[in-house]
């Protein structure tokens, strides 16, 4: 039934800047975007700078992208979920989002036994060791390649990267534009 | 091919809005038109993915598919089949100006000779006689007869009434009403001589070719009567006075719907009401008042002074359903049109409210016209026939 979500008034017509966005983004979605963008950038990190980061690699492989790559996996069941029972699955989601949540189920499994900082799934389920010990030898090439697979892919299909990327200066554009009609 | 056109103004604003939107798809489980046609072309969030598709293809973006003339066709329907309500701005995370997306695209739409037919004729109608029912100018202020209603050459307030209010004969006494309660309050006001349609419903149509002119007329008699003030019964007026008139007539023009008048003069005495009654009545919050103008207490505080039945309907204030009758819908379909009013006349019902107030003549024929066919015991009134019955 429409008219039961409940919106606390806002002004009409109304201003777009970063504050609204992250607003409307904490109120929906407060997880998703978060975790991922720490795991994207620690990921990167991980494999461009590992040399240089000395002491400082097995931290962050270990709690930001280990344990918070763990804490991925349910965020990432949850709204996998949402999104299969909500209308927006036919109306809004395109060919483009399917293969990202492919990529995301990819990046998943390797990434189980990439980092053995992803040890509190292994903890949970025992099983998942032997299960996944065949494939333990390519997962963490493969999980770095399917990453910057993923960076290209979702840059230039509309869904992912872009997403942000058109957010970002639409953001900009729009208050440019409204200080320019305030002047 | 004029389909290589269409969408040909989006901005950057728009263009780059068609790659941010996030597709969440909080618009599409809110909009009113979808839930009632549950056809996918009417989803906001699917309107935008299928104009994603034409942009992406002006910009040159690979796999961005192809641009048939039925393709746009679809969308169009789907660009008009929609009350422009703005419900899906409201839920919008971004708070991206959609309404704005819904009548930009509209005018693409228009001027790409992809308007429909009925709303050719509608502005064929204000340019001959300057009211969208095609009737006779020169009868546009016969809703004043038997009434004192002053037409003076300056004035503090200026009411305009519109074409709704003046031509609809249902509408007729929710005018007469208000000149009432003005008269009662003692305010110096006046008629504009020459009033033509504020030109709302050619924006509305996307057929904005003959906007400023209409405009200037309006424009040049208000400047020349000196008001401060200008008054309105209809909420469509009053959005296109402050978004597109302000600009020619300055800030120092306070635009104010008639709602907001009687509420002042409640508060501060000008008009003294008699004992409330004790009549269960309601209110139905229009789109364009309540959550694009933001006038929502207002109503509450008029009708809580005058009957102690007061009751608030579900989907009210901001979040507002749409009564089906906005955006030139009826037009387009009226059915499911009246589908949608049927929902809220249903709600009324389940509130055992013997009156549903409004203050649209768009939502009041609508929903009017909905509860008779309904047989429904809501009678729908016009908030100031209401007030005027009960000044002492
Ligand atoms: C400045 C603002 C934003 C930035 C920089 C940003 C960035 C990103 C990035 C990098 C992705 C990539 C994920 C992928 O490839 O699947 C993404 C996906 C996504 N974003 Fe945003 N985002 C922003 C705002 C928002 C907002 C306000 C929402 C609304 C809730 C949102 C909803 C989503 C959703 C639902 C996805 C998943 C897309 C999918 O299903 O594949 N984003 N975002
Ligand atoms: S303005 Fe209202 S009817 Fe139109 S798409 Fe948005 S929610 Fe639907
Ligand atoms: S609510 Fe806004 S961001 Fe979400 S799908 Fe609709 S238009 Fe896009």
């Amino acid at each position: 039934m429409t008219g039961q979500k409940e919106i606390s008034e806002k002004k009409y017509p109304p201003d777009v800047n970063y504050r609204t966005v992250l607003k409307g983004l904490a109120r929906l979605d407060p997880f998703f975007h978060l975790l991922m963008a720490i795991l994207l950038i620690t990921g990167l990190m991980i494999d461009l700078l590992g040399p240089w980061l000395g002491g400082w690699l097995w931290s962050i492989r270990t709690i930001a992208h280990g344990y918070l790559g763990a804490l991925f996996i349910l965020v990432f069941i949850v709204y996998i979920v949402q999104v299969i029972y909500s209308k927006k699955m036919r109306t809004v989601l395109t060919a483009t989002n399917y293969v990202d949540f492919l990529f995301y189920i990819i990046l998943i499994i390797t990434g189980m036994t990439t980092a053995s900082a992803n040890k509190p799934w292994i903890d949970v389920i025992p099983g998942l060791f032997h299960a996944l010990s065949p494939i333990a030898e390519f997962t963490p090439a493969i999980h770095t390649a399917v990453t910057y697979v993923w960076i290209v892919f979702s840059t230039v299909f509309p869904g992912g990267i872009l997403h942000g990327i058109a957010s970002v200066y639409l953001i900009s554009h729009l208050k440019k534009k409204s200080k320019m009609e305030r002047s | 091919m004029k389909a290589e056109k269409f969408l040909g103004n989006f901005g950057r604003s728009e263009s780059l809005w068609m790659y941010a939107c996030a597709r969440c798809g909080e618009c599409v489980d809110v909009c009113p038109v979808y839930e009632e046609t549950a056809d996918e072309y009417t989803a906001p969030g699917f309107k935008i993915k299928k104009m994603r598709g034409l942009v992406g293809r002006k910009l040159g973006l690979p796999f961005s598919g192809g641009i048939s003339e039925q393709g746009i066709k679809k969308i169009v329907k789907g660009l008009y089949e929609c009350t422009l309500c703005g419900r899906c701005w409201s839920v919008c995370p971004y708070n991206y100006d959609l309404v704005s997306l819904w009548e930009t695209a509209r005018e693409s739409a228009f001027e790409t000779g992809f308007g429909l037919d009925s709303h050719v004729e509608m502005i064929n109608a204000v340019k001959a006689e300057n009211n969208i029912f095609n009737r006779p100018h020169a009868r546009r202020k016969d809703w004043t007869k038997g009434l004192d209603v002053p037409v003076k050459e300056k004035a503090d307030t200026v009411y305009f009434v519109g074409c709704l209010m003046s031509y609809r004969g249902q509408l007729k006494p929710a005018a007469k009403a208000m000149a009432t309660i003005m008269n009662a309050a003692g305010e110096n006001w006046t008629t504009l001589e020459n009033e033509v349609c504020c030109g709302v419903p050619l924006k509305f149509s996307g057929g904005t070719k003959d906007l400023e002119e209409l405009m200037e007329i309006n424009i040049s008699a208000i400047e020349s009567i000196g008001a401060r003030k200008i008054v309105f019964s209809c909420p469509g007026c009053l959005r296109m006075f402050r978004q597109e008139y302000s600009k020619a007539l300055g800030k120092k023009v306070r635009m104010v719907h008639g709602i907001e008048l009687i509420d002042s003069y409640i508060q501060s005495g000008r008009i003294k009401l008699k004992d409330k009654l004790a009549e269960r009545m309601t209110y139905h919050d229009p789109c364009e008042l309540s959550r694009l103008a933001g006038v929502i207490e207002e109503p509450r505080r008029i009708f809580n002074s005058v009957t102690s039945g007061f009751v608030e309907l579900p989907g009210n204030k901001f979040n507002v359903v749409c009564c089906g009758g906005g955006g030139l819908y009826k037009a387009v379909d009226l059915d499911k049109s009246l589908g949608i009013a049927g929902k809220r006349i249903g709600q009324a019902e389940e509130i055992n409210a013997a009156g549903l107030m409004t203050a649209c003549p768009s939502c009041y024929m609508t929903l009017s016209q909905t509860a008779r066919s309904k047989k429904s015991n809501v009678k729908v009134n016009d908030f100031a026939e209401v007030v005027a019955q009960q000044i002492e």
